[in-house]
């Protein structure tokens, strides 16, 4: 079942910036899909493009799931510096009317699994760049979204907390969720995505599993980097 | 080949062009036509005016006003140590650099202090000369006060702020502010009636002055917060700009782990939905938020100050105008709170966005109305009429709330 299509025509921050053009992507239930693609390629603003969050933007970005809510969570953690843990996560439930007797033990189970609970009563100003990452997942899980809009989750995150939030998104795929992630962090991306879509100087160049992305650059046992090297090379 | 003179001056040059840049972005020559010539023009017109005859309303102005506008003008400001974060990497190994740019920041800042003090000064001359009865060389005298005081005020403020934190900080500065009040108020009596302990109190300003400049200048360890310092300064016209013009500006760091309200994230509303989390975020985050209840306070504070000062009769009507002003202000706190990227991070309707602004500003306005409320009642002498205000100052706090968040 799809969960989202986008189809972006052009879109930018302003009028005579062409940021990205003709991105063309679709998401189903259960699907793990990386953007991947050289610094500037224009990742983040295709994401930035999805969550409506570009001023210029000509083109078709649909939700299409039974639920339509997902949750976006930024490469850097956006958090207020004058409320406590607990209370962006109590914002969170306002905001989606998330019922008491449901976030409660929810919020908790996130922030054991995440190792958080004991500075739940803290402002996220005393907190490590990694456990404001940690934040910003919590969040994103506890709203139980049918898409994850995930912008460079690995910045930041320790071994464990990567590990944690794999096996959580893993649990949250197998419930029938979709995955779109942005990442540098290509080993992981072959490893846990079920998808690519490579992205370069605005635009897409290669897109399809590791199978398809491997014929198109004709590299039968090429690792993703070795593939995604090869097609930047030839775009 | 640079040296730490060429350096230090660099960047003082670097500093006013990025202001006269940040200027140039709002007042555009369509600014300049219509705002800041004819307001200029007005200005020169007045104040040549008071040159011929003071105006009428300088009566309800006591002397000890204009004492509390100097001492309010004295703390204002911050000593600027120009120092940038890059130092670290190439210039704190040199010593003598680093020393040398701190002393050339408090020379510049103590010859910055004696300008601004000699605007204010002129600005206020013909009325100090023509209606508070001093003499020209009582105004040479009360400059220097000024100076000196702005000086050491400002000096001593920040030696406070380094070395003390929390509460602790802001107790011993409220003393510095309330001792200082005494001084300057006694200070202009005895330069009013040319005593001579005035010249004294002169010659104590100098010598406290001398003694926090070396302090300031052998001070150590304090690398990082001079940069913090001088980056908030640098930037303050800037972000005041930005914000008026809609952009979220990243506010400074709680230095806190754990706030000091609602420490267990303790429920301001048992009905969760949208407009109460909204409300709830916003009233919590601005009680947390020092900087903007010292602001609030003061705000309410020369408020108060301004309704003691004029007659009984204009009291309500006063009220009223303040607390149009104090629903504006923090109007603007939610301004600042609606902003950050974490709101965008869910979907608000524009209507739960609307209904939370307006009960916001109703609540966080609220106390501060209350509080003139109390002042007119106590000043008209009429407790039983001020009994009766207070369904009026809730109903009309409500109403001023909920114009300001249609009008936005």
């Amino acid at each position: 079942m799809e969960l989202l299509t986008v189809d972006i025509k052009h879109a930018g921050y302003s009028d005579n910036t062409e940021v990205i053009k003709n991105v063309t992507l679709s998401l189903k239930s259960g699907e793990h899909v990386g953007l991947i693609g050289p610094n500037g390629a224009g990742k983040s603003t295709t994401i930035k493009g999805i969550m409506g969050l570009l001023p210029v933007m000509d083109g078709k970005v649909e939700f299409v799931g039974t639920r339509k809510n997902f949750a976006y969570i930024p490469e850097q953690p956006v958090l207020y510096e004058g409320l406590t843990l607990w209370e962006h996560l109590e914002l969170a439930a306002a905001a989606y009317e998330i019922e008491r007797k449901v976030f409660v033990p929810r919020a908790e189970e996130l922030l054991n699994l995440f190792r958080l609970t004991e500075v739940k009563h803290h402002l996220p100003g005393s907190f490590s760049k990694g456990m404001q990452q940690k934040v910003m997942l919590i969040v994103g899980f506890l709203l139980e979204p049918s898409v994850f809009v995930v912008d460079e989750p690995f910045v930041g995150l320790d071994p464990r907390g990567t590990k944690d939030f794999l096996a959580y998104l893993n649990q949250a795929r197998a419930k029938g969720a979709g995955v779109l992630m942005c990442t540098h962090i290509l080993d992981t991306a072959e490893r846990i995505c079920s998808s690519f879509v490579l992205m370069n100087a605005g635009g897409v160049v290669a897109r399809g599993d590791l199978k398809e992305i491997r014929e198109q650059c004709q590299l039968p046992k090429g690792s993703l980097l070795e593939c995604f090297d090869k097609i930047l090379e030839n775009s | 080949m640079i040296t730490v003179t060429r350096l230090f001056f660099q960047r003082i040059i670097a500093d006013w062009n990025y202001q006269y840049q940040v200027w140039r972005t709002a007042v555009d020559w369509i600014v300049a036509l219509y705002i800041v010539i004819p307001f200029s023009a007005g200005f020169i017109y007045y104040y040549l005016s008071w040159w011929r005859a003071v105006p009428g309303w300088l009566d309800y102005i006591p002397l000890n006003a204009l004492s509390a506008l100097m001492l309010v003008f004295a703390w204002s400001g911050t000593i600027r140590i120009f120092v940038e974060g890059a130092d670290q990497l190439f210039l704190l190994q040199r010593k003598v650099w680093i020393s040398r740019i701190i002393k050339y920041s408090l020379v510049y800042a103590v010859v910055y202090n004696l300008v601004v003090t000699l605007v204010l000064l002129t600005i206020l001359a013909p009325l100090l000369l023509l209606h508070y009865g001093f003499s020209l060389q009582g105004i040479v005298w009360l400059t220097i006060l000024v100076f000196l005081l702005k000086n050491c005020m400002g000096l001593g403020k920040q030696l406070v702020e380094l070395r003390l934190k929390g509460w602790a900080k802001r107790i011993v500065k409220l003393i510095i502010f309330l001792v200082m009040g005494v001084y300057v108020r006694q200070s202009v009596a005895l330069l009013l009636s040319r005593n001579g302990l005035f010249y004294l109190s002169i010659l104590v300003l100098l010598i406290i002055l001398s003694k926090l400049l070396y302090k300031r200048a052998k001070l150590k360890g304090i690398f990082f917060e001079d940069v913090a310092r001088e980056e908030t300064a640098k930037l303050r016209l800037a972000k005041y700009m930005l914000q008026n013009a809609g952009t979220y500006v990243k506010r400074p760091r709680f230095s806190r782990k754990r706030p000091l309200l609602f420490r267990n994230s303790n429920l301001l509303f048992k009905n969760r939905n949208p407009v109460n989390g909204l409300v709830e975020m916003c009233l919590k985050y601005e009680l947390r938020n020092e900087k903007d209840v010292e602001f609030y306070l003061k705000m309410v504070g020369v408020s108060i100050l301004a309704i003691l000062l004029f007659p009984p009769d204009y009291g309500w009507l006063l009220w009223f105008v303040f607390s149009i002003m104090i629903s504006n202000v923090v109007w603007l706190f939610w301004q600042e709170v609606i902003k950050d990227p974490f709101i965008s991070l869910f979907p608000w309707l524009p209507e739960s966005k609307v209904a939370a602004m307006s009960k916001a500003i109703f609540l966080m306005a609220l106390p501060g109305q209350f509080m003139l409320g109390v002042v007119v009642a106590a000043k008209t002498q009429s407790w039983l009429g001020g009994l009766v205000m207070v369904p009026f100052i809730v109903l009309t706090g409500y109403y001023i709330a909920k114009k300001i968040s249609l009008k936005s």
